[in-house]
């Protein structure tokens, strides 16, 4: 059984590095890995340092890993057409779909439809058997909730008799053209909702997106099998959560934020990653000040304000951590250092070390 | 109080996310306050961010949540004339699902509630917290998508009123947060495009923030001690952190040389502190910056 690690935490913190890094250290020790993010940010690509696009591709950050590590970072019109390509077999209905106004104009403009298709493609790669494992970068956290819940409210669309009604509005007629049908109060409820959403819509509107899901009404088996299976994976036990912080005091508050939304679904973290958390200044910074005849000279400064990021750094990193020990008893914290490389490639290379500790306990 | 940042009345903050986005918003916020007028933070979906960075500071101003379903309610009573009506639809059962599966509603409805809050006026300044930087390219946008979607009606005259706000320079001011480091200023780059792209303009302010100050004078220093033998091994060490850290200087510089035409008019930088600052210490430097006229390319 192929398995899924869920990178999450807030902006800025080295989620994507991590991701990259914990993926080589997979693809290390044996696992055909694939990275994917959801993040818009295009970090990824940097990260692997090669043009990451919305297809897999093959990644050789080092020889280590030669033929076993893949990334991929979807782009929402691609995954959206691909997506439609792969539910319609019916290349007619694809050109309608297509053609659709709704799906023209708010495919790739609506909020959440990446996170969707995303979760909903990495399912897919997944059952495809090509990978062991894949990692999953995920926006920062405030869209974590639109993220574990999407599927749900897809599926709650996708149940029969909701999508069913939907797509009978496609046979809705403008107002004022008369002949609302026979008089059930069933009929006339309904036609109440349908009147009172024309005129908020606009009836090209509302027919628009009726005939969109009157094209997936007989193929919605289809995708909702799908859209379970990812919700599945995603919440039902398989799914491994890494979160990732930094010694910043909205880092933190990010994890818990993520680790009380987890709950809510009844998950657990796996583990925490905090990135550029070393744990004080480098003894060497102390033994130069000590020798040094101007402390009060630039070079003196310079070395007391390094040492207090470092000591500002730490102390916020040990806080985290007792608070992250202390709620989690279970879930290991792994402080990783702060990398002075200048390519991205470096510090993904450099953390995928001290990352291959969470590889038993995500594969 | 010194120099206030100028901007229009309503402030749209947005920038990749972790460049301390929130705490700027808090500080504009307050900027407004300081200089005497009635100043609003408008925060979306994650109510306590915002009000977390302002702390003690909370009092100066004032703070509102826009809660996505309450937003919904609202735009689709002023659509229907009645909140009886309004609700009756947003909670029928099939309607619910819709709303719930295509999240850009709940944008575009937010969105609607910040301009029926800026048309009542009484605010000098209304700083909207918006999403990081892929995502607020979704939430500026959906206004003009969906003014296409429904071409004529009411829910399109909506969507204008709503587009014009976000499109119109004097009315609302776009400010992006961003760090002095090339892939964060490359994505800002990318979400200043595509802005212009989809809305037809560039944001009118760049914020730097954290921008390292110049160790190279101590750098050299080192470098000389380091060259006479005279500090031991340890100084071998301290000065490859030395060097790192003035690399990332010189780094800084040119990326934010090579950002110099990313926005509309002008660019203030804020210095770097060894932890979080607050929105109070960022009020101060954001009005140090503008008094010493922090630099404005054109």
């Amino acid at each position: 059984m192929p398995g899924l690690t869920v990178l999450c935490g807030g902006g800025g913190v080295g989620k994507t590095t991590t991701a990259a890094a914990l993926g080589m250290a997979l693809a290390r020790a044996g696992s055909r890995t694939l990275i994917v993010t959801v993040d818009p940010a295009r970090r990824l690509a940097d990260a692997m340092g090669v043009a990451v696009g919305p297809t897999a591709c093959q990644v050789s950050l080092d020889p280590s890993v030669a033929g076993r590590l893949w990334a991929r970072m979807p782009d929402v019109r691609t995954l959206a057409d691909d997506f439609i390509g792969w539910l319609l077999d019916d290349e007619a209905a694809c050109e309608r779909v297509r053609a659709n106004l709704a799906y023209r104009e708010l495919a790739d403009a609506i909020v959440g439809t990446h996170e969707l298709l995303t979760l909903t493609l990495v399912e897919l790669d997944l059952e495809g058997g090509h990978y062991d494992h894949v990692v999953l970068d995920t926006a920062p956290s405030r869209h974590a909730i639109e993220f574990l819940t999407a599927p749900r409210r897809l599926l709650d669309v996708l149940e029969m008799r909701a999508l069913r009604w939907v797509a009978a509005l496609a046979s809705v007629r403008p107002r004022g053209s008369g002949g609302d049908g026979p008089g059930a109060v069933a009929r006339w409820s309904r036609g109440r909702v349908e009147a009172l959403l024309s005129r908020v819509v606009g009836h090209e509107g509302l027919v628009s997106v009726a005939s969109l899901l009157g094209e997936v009404v007989h193929v919605r088996k289809r995708w909702a099998d799908v859209v379970r299976a990812a919700y599945k994976r995603l919440l039902g036990g398989g799914a491994r959560f890494v979160l990732v912080g930094a010694p910043t005091g909205a880092a933190i508050d990010d994890i818990r934020y993520i680790c009380a939304l987890l709950g809510d679904f009844d998950r657990r973290p796996t583990a925490f990653v905090l990135n550029r958390a070393d744990r004080g200044p480098p003894p060497a910074i102390a033994a130069v000040l000590d020798r040094l005849r101007e402390p009060g000279a630039p070079l003196g400064r310079a070395l007391v304000r390094l040492r207090e990021e470092y000591e500002a750094r730490a102390s916020v990193a040990a806080r985290a951590e007792a608070i992250l020990s202390r709620e989690h008893a279970r879930a290991p914290v792994l402080r990783l250092p702060a990398i002075a490389a200048r390519e991205p490639v470096d510090i993904v290379r450099a953390l995928s070390g001290p990352l291959e500790e969470l590889v038993p306990l995500v594969r | 109080m010194g120099a206030r940042v100028r901007t229009a009345p309503v402030v749209f903050v947005t920038g990749k996310g972790g460049v301390g986005k929130t705490t700027v918003a808090a500080a504009l916020a307050l900027d407004a306050a300081r200089g005497g007028g009635r100043s609003l933070l408008v925060e979306l979906r994650d109510p306590e961010a915002g009000a977390r960075a302002l702390g003690a500071s909370l009092g100066q101003i004032e703070h509102v949540v826009v809660k996505p379903g309450d937003a919904v309610v609202d735009a689709v009573a002023g659509l229907l004339g009645s909140r009886v009506l309004a609700r009756l639809l947003v909670r029928h059962w099939v309607v619910r699902r819709l709303v719930a599966a295509a999240p850009g509603v709940s944008e575009l409805a937010a969105l609607e509630a910040i301009r029926a809050l800026a048309a009542r006026g009484g605010f000098e300044r209304m700083v909207v917290d918006l999403p990081s930087a892929g995502h607020a390219i979704g939430w500026l946008k959906v206004a003009s998508a969906v003014a296409r979607f429904a071409r004529i009606g009411p829910f399109h005259d909506l969507a204008s009123r709503v587009d014009e706000l976000v499109r119109d320079p004097d009315r609302s001011t776009i400010v992006v947060v961003a760090l002095p480091e090339p892939l964060v200023l490359g994505e800002t780059r990318e979400l200043c495009d595509s802005l212009e792209r989809e809305i037809g303009r560039r944001p009118e302010v760049l914020i730097v923030n954290r921008v390292p100050a110049d160790d190279g004078p101590a750098t050299r220093a080192l470098g000389d001690l380091v060259a006479a033998d005279e500090t031991g091994p340890a100084a071998h060490q301290v000065l490859a952190l030395l060097e790192a850290r003035a690399a990332r200087v010189e780094w800084a510089r040119a990326a934010l040389n090579e950002a110099s035409e990313l926005v509309a008019s002008r660019r203030i930088e804020l210095p770097e502190g060894a932890t979080d600052p607050s929105p109070r210490e960022l009020v101060d430097w954001l009005d140090a910056a503008v008094a010493n006229g922090s630099p404005c390319p054109a």
